[in-house]
């Protein structure tokens, strides 16, 4: 079995298998080895969409809700032949998949935000974590400068981009998930790299985190 | 003329919106008609940056973090295809043992229904013929009275045939008899007419 881990920098997500819906059976039915073929195909794109949404800082709530959404998986495909309550296999997986992920992140989100309302804007950098600042220490400018511009951005317009670069699904995927028309999601990403691009050269007035499109 | 045609056409081509050559070469370049572009406004190079941003957090990931997935869910995944196995072996003696358990069930009320019913509503063959209950309408001293009554008409019945019998041997018999006769009767007016 090749190893399908995608942790090389440069390397971008591969292309679901040709006999994805065999390694689903067999791994409902409790074969290991179709389970971790699963589990490195798809865990570093979970957790670098969990990563991204959640913040760098947050690496390892990120990597809790990537293994929370592997827990939420195998216990549906154990079941996968129990009709409704198990996961069925309809060429949709991966749209499940990180339909489950974005729903734990988005709780995820939710709680951070009523939890944490700090007054004082100093006392939130004060109250960052040191090991998620360390991390991105080796950044490149533009990089990071790219992160700051993505946290501007409108949930909505922020969801597809990390949608479809983070964790690599098609446009035509990220419809099916988010359950919107194509021509929105395309004409949205268009419009959300376009206001990316202007905030990174300045020309911009950075929108208000969370705000409708 | 034609000079007149030249400056309109000059002015038509600056009246139309500013970015509109970039707009245009927006839209080619997404029907993957055109290649090329001058970046100026173009959208690639913020693409480009946005997956080496991805890439790098794919890859910032803990060199572990797959094992120990693996680790933390083999043990659910195996546990419920286990349950699954065990359900699709178990399901013919299941069904058989449910079947008999559903005969016995049935036979159990239905036999509980008909004791019920027989207990408050007992059949023909199973009631015991009570003796119908004859309502007392004669009074013990009304019969003896009658039963004597009886007795002396008979007597007086018995003495009329002897009386006939006796004609020939005297009148002096016969008076007596009649006598007799009188007190019969004077008692039977005294007495009847209590009765009735």
């Amino acid at each position: 079995m090749t190893d399908l881990r995608i942790g090389t920098p440069g390397s971008p997500p591969p292309a679901p298998p040709q006999d994805l819906p065999q390694i689903l059976q067999a791994a409902g039915e409790g074969d290991e080895r179709a389970w971790r073929q699963i589990i490195d195909l798809y865990a570093r794109r979970i957790y670098a969409l969990a990563k991204s949404r959640l913040g760098a800082s947050r690496h390892d709530l990120a990597e809790e809700i990537t293994q929370s959404v592997f827990v939420t998986v195998a216990s549906k495909l154990g079941k996968s032949n129990e009709g409704p309550i198990g996961y069925t296999e309809q060429g949709r997986f991966e749209s499940w998949l990180f339909r489950v992920a974005m729903n734990r992140i988005r709780d995820e989100v939710r709680r951070a935000r009523r939890q944490a309302e700090p007054t004082d804007p100093a006392s939130l950098n004060s109250a960052a974590p040191v090991d998620g600042v360390e991390s991105e220490r080796d950044l490149p400018e533009n990089l990071l400068a790219l992160r700051k511009a993505m946290e501007q951005l409108s949930d909505a317009d922020r969801e597809v981009v990390e949608l479809r670069h983070h964790a690599g699904l098609s446009f035509k995927q990220i419809a099916d998930l988010l359950s919107e028309p194509l021509g929105t999601l395309l004409a949205r990403h268009h419009r959300a790299l376009k206001k990316l691009k202007d905030m990174m050269s300045g020309t911009a007035e950075p929108t208000s985190q969370g705000a409708t499109p | 003329m034609s000079r007149l045609l030249d400056v309109l056409g000059e002015f038509d081509r600056a009246a139309g919106p500013s970015g509109m050559e970039t707009r245009v070469m927006n839209v080619v370049r997404k029907q993957g008609i055109a290649g090329g572009g001058d970046g100026a406004d173009d959208v690639a190079e913020t693409e480009a940056t946005l997956g080496a941003l991805a890439r790098n957090d794919r890859a910032a990931a803990s060199a572990s973090l797959e094992d120990r997935i693996y680790m933390a869910t083999r043990a659910i995944l195996v546990h419920h295809a286990n349950q699954l196995h065990e359900e699709r072996e178990a399901v013919p003696s299941y069904r058989f043992g449910s079947t008999l358990m559903r005969c016995a069930a049935g036979l159990l009320l239905g036999g509980s229904v008909i004791w019920g019913y027989l207990a408050i509503n007992p059949g023909e063959s199973l009631k015991v013929k009570s003796a119908p209950t004859v309502a007392t309408i004669a009074d013990q001293s009304l019969e003896q009275r009658l039963d004597q009554q009886l007795d002396d008409l008979g007597n007086v019945f018995a003495l009329a045939m002897v009386g006939s019998e006796s004609e020939t041997v005297g009148t002096g018999s016969l008076g007596t008899e009649t006598d007799a006769l009188e007190d019969w009767f004077q008692f039977d007016f005294v007495q009847g007419s209590d009765s009735l």
